[in-house]
């Protein structure tokens, strides 16, 4: 009898620690919206959260493809290089008054082919993910200063800058993107065999190739999707500048690290999910959000990242542990 | 057999059996180091001079200090990306501490790296005892670390006049520059602490396998914390001998320097998998880069060049050295 009273005690509290585990993202994001709420009454209203959704749908787009690549048990730090060599020949090309819709998809193209590259040499050169993005990063950066030197380009036809800069009503065309690229991947996550098979991929690489997966194939196309994202994410970038150069999108890598990282992707791969990337892309830009109005310069925002990133990830840590250990 | 083997070549060849051996013990990455200073001597003209000689020691000994405490930590399984703005971070220490204390040089240079060795046992802390990921912690670190740089140089630099500090980078001692002193410093103590010390065995059983060292009793969790702890003040001497150099406290100076470091190990044939890692490999490594830089540079190519090249010369080094690693264990 009292063997089984503590027993559903216990069950009760594992419910507890997995349900916390489970919604503790959205906890941490509600917290932080009340907050800056409280240190601004504008903050809640429809052209600031659009605004802040706008922001955030840039990283979601990079975000999803670094997550593709780090739940196959990989890591992408060429996204910054692919996606300015990819913009400057957009650029370059629109210049030359090339059609608006052939420039883009040739932009899509290297990046998808920057990728396969990357691909390609951590498959079948079998060096570590992170030599041969660190690599290509620098490969790529150079061949990108090489083919632009330092030009500016800017004056882009109005139908290239829609997809960044314009708006379908009162909505920001960029979060039209963001919302498709999160319906695609979600799909393709959850609901194909390509999907579960990057799950497999990354959780265990070995059973995954004894069970009869092309796991190379697999890891080739999670950095050709990283790719594109890179490409997709630079046109929307200088669609909304107006301007393009050499060393654009030098962020880009690192943010969509961060977005994946507060979405809580794991480093060990095979675990996480596209729609809690999501959040951690809008948790980056609240946090800005949060500082500015807290007026901090930006000299210590990188204080505050860096040291609010260290903390969700032990917070996720000790919630993992607690439900493990019930 | 193996025994009578052995005799045979003792009493034949004596001397080109040890001769061979010595070689055989030789990384392999020594060699395109050699191959490369003398094509770079045959095709730029400036480059086998004394004083571009000299140059080139005083640019690898940043980068060879900084990689040996990343070898370190790669050997155990870890990677530590602050690196870099820990590097500006006791360059910093040091010119605030001489020009609003008034401190003596030498007084604020060992402040500077106890500074950075604290910083790195943080790091190593919540690594450890927070079981995470160090690519993730050392990133969070990088962007706090250059956050309390840019926050003491108020987005700035501040100048360092002080003619004795200025000699750890820019004075000679018995006909070298002093850089050669601080590296083999640095060299003799990593090599100490590797190689005759427990500490040297644990980092390397630490990198092979985490849980099989903690079931031989290794407290891996202080290791880590003391690893950390090593690599972040060989980065803050690298940091010293730069913030001479350049006699002001940049918060730029040590931007990437991390990725330069990372570099230089993998080229010297460490694995990033962890449990191996070779000093000289290393060091040799850091000498590549510099070389390769200095020689570009000199053949008059730009920037783009310099850095495209860089990124092949990792890969290809990664390739060259899992290539030995992999026909060595076919021979035996």
């Amino acid at each position: 009898m009292v063997s089984n009273d503590s027993l559903s005690q216990r069950r009760v509290s594992v419910d507890l620690w997995g349900f916390l585990g489970r919604v503790s993202r959205l906890l941490v994001l509600i917290v932080m919206g009340a907050a800056v709420t409280a240190l601004s009454p504008q903050f809640l209203t429809a052209g600031n959260l659009l605004n802040i959704l706008r922001q955030a749908s840039l990283i979601f787009v990079l975000a999803a493809g670094q997550t593709v690549v780090i739940l196959a048990g990989g890591i992408d730090l060429s996204m910054d290089s692919v996606a300015s060599l990819s913009g400057v020949i957009v650029a370059n090309m629109l210049e030359a008054d090339a059609p608006v819709p052939i420039a883009m998809a040739v932009g899509l193209a290297i990046g998808v082919g920057l990728g396969l590259f990357n691909g390609v040499i951590v498959t079948r050169v079998r060096l570590p993910p992170f030599v041969t993005t660190f690599g290509t990063w620098l490969l790529f950066k150079g061949i990108t200063m090489w083919y632009n030197k330092y030009r500016v380009i800017h004056g882009f036809p109005e139908s290239f800058r829609f997809f960044g800069k314009g708006r379908v009503g009162a909505v920001p065309v960029i979060i039209l993107v963001a919302g498709a690229v999160l319906i695609i991947f979600y799909v393709l996550l959850r609901y194909t065999t390509f999907g579960r098979k990057v799950y497999a991929t990354g959780a265990n690489p070995e059973a995954s190739r004894v069970s009869g997966l092309h796991i190379n194939r697999i890891l080739i196309a999670t950095y050709a999707i990283s790719g594109l994202m890179a490409a997709v994410a630079i046109q929307l970038y200088i669609g909304r500048l107006g301007s393009s150069l050499s060393d654009q999108g030098q962020f880009f890598a690192m943010d969509a690290i961060w977005a994946s990282l507060l979405g809580g992707v794991s480093f060990v791969g095979g675990i996480g999910a596209i729609d809690q990337v999501v959040i951690g892309a809008i948790m980056i830009i609240l946090l800005r959000n949060a500082l500015n109005l807290l007026g901090v310069p930006p000299l210590w925002h990188g204080f505050f990242t860096g040291f609010v990133v260290i903390v969700a990830v032990l917070g996720e840590r000790f919630l993992a542990a607690r439900g493990e250990r019930g | 057999m193996h025994l009578g083997r052995q005799k045979g070549i003792t009493m034949e060849k004596n001397d080109t059996g040890k001769l061979a051996l010595w070689l055989s013990r030789v990384p392999p990455i020594f060699w395109v180091l050699v191959v490369l200073i003398i094509g770079l001597s045959v095709v730029a003209r400036e480059f086998a001079t004394v004083s571009n000689v000299f140059n080139l020691i005083v640019q690898s000994a940043t980068l060879t200090i900084m990689g040996l405490g990343m070898m370190v930590v790669i050997a155990s399984g870890g990677i530590d990306l602050s690196l870099g703005s820990i590097m500006t971070l006791s360059g910093t220490v040091v010119a605030f501490t001489i020009q609003t204390w008034n401190l003596n040089w030498l007084l604020a240079t060992v402040l500077g790296i106890a500074a950075c060795a604290l910083w790195g046992m943080i790091t190593g802390t919540v690594i450890a005892k927070g079981r995470i990921f160090p690519f993730i912690v050392t990133l969070g670190m990088l962007y706090i670390s250059r956050s309390v740089v840019l926050g003491i140089l108020d987005g700035g630099t501040i100048p360092i006049y002080n003619e004795s500090f200025e000699l750890i980078a820019n004075g000679f001692t018995f006909g070298l520059p002093n850089p050669v002193y601080v590296t083999l410093a640095a060299l003799l103590l990593v090599t100490l602490l590797m190689r005759r010390t427990v500490f040297g065995r644990y980092v390397y059983a630490i990198g092979s396998s985490d849980i099989g060292a903690r079931w031989l009793g290794i407290n891996v969790d202080l290791y880590k914390i003391l690893i950390y702890a090593l690599s972040a003040m060989l980065a803050g001497l690298a940091g010293i001998v730069l913030a001479s150099r350049m006699i002001t406290a940049n918060w730029i100076a040590g931007e990437g320097a991390e990725f330069d470091a990372i570099a230089a190990v993998v080229i010297g044939g460490t694995s990033l998998a962890g449990g191996s890692g070779t000093i000289m490999g290393t060091v040799f490594g850091a000498l590549i880069i510099t070389v390769l830089r200095n020689g570009l540079v000199l053949l008059g190519l730009g920037n783009e060049a310099i850095t495209a090249v860089t990124g092949i010369a990792v890969m290809i080094g990664v390739i060259l050295a899992q290539w030995m690693l992999r026909g060595g264990s076919h021979g035996k």
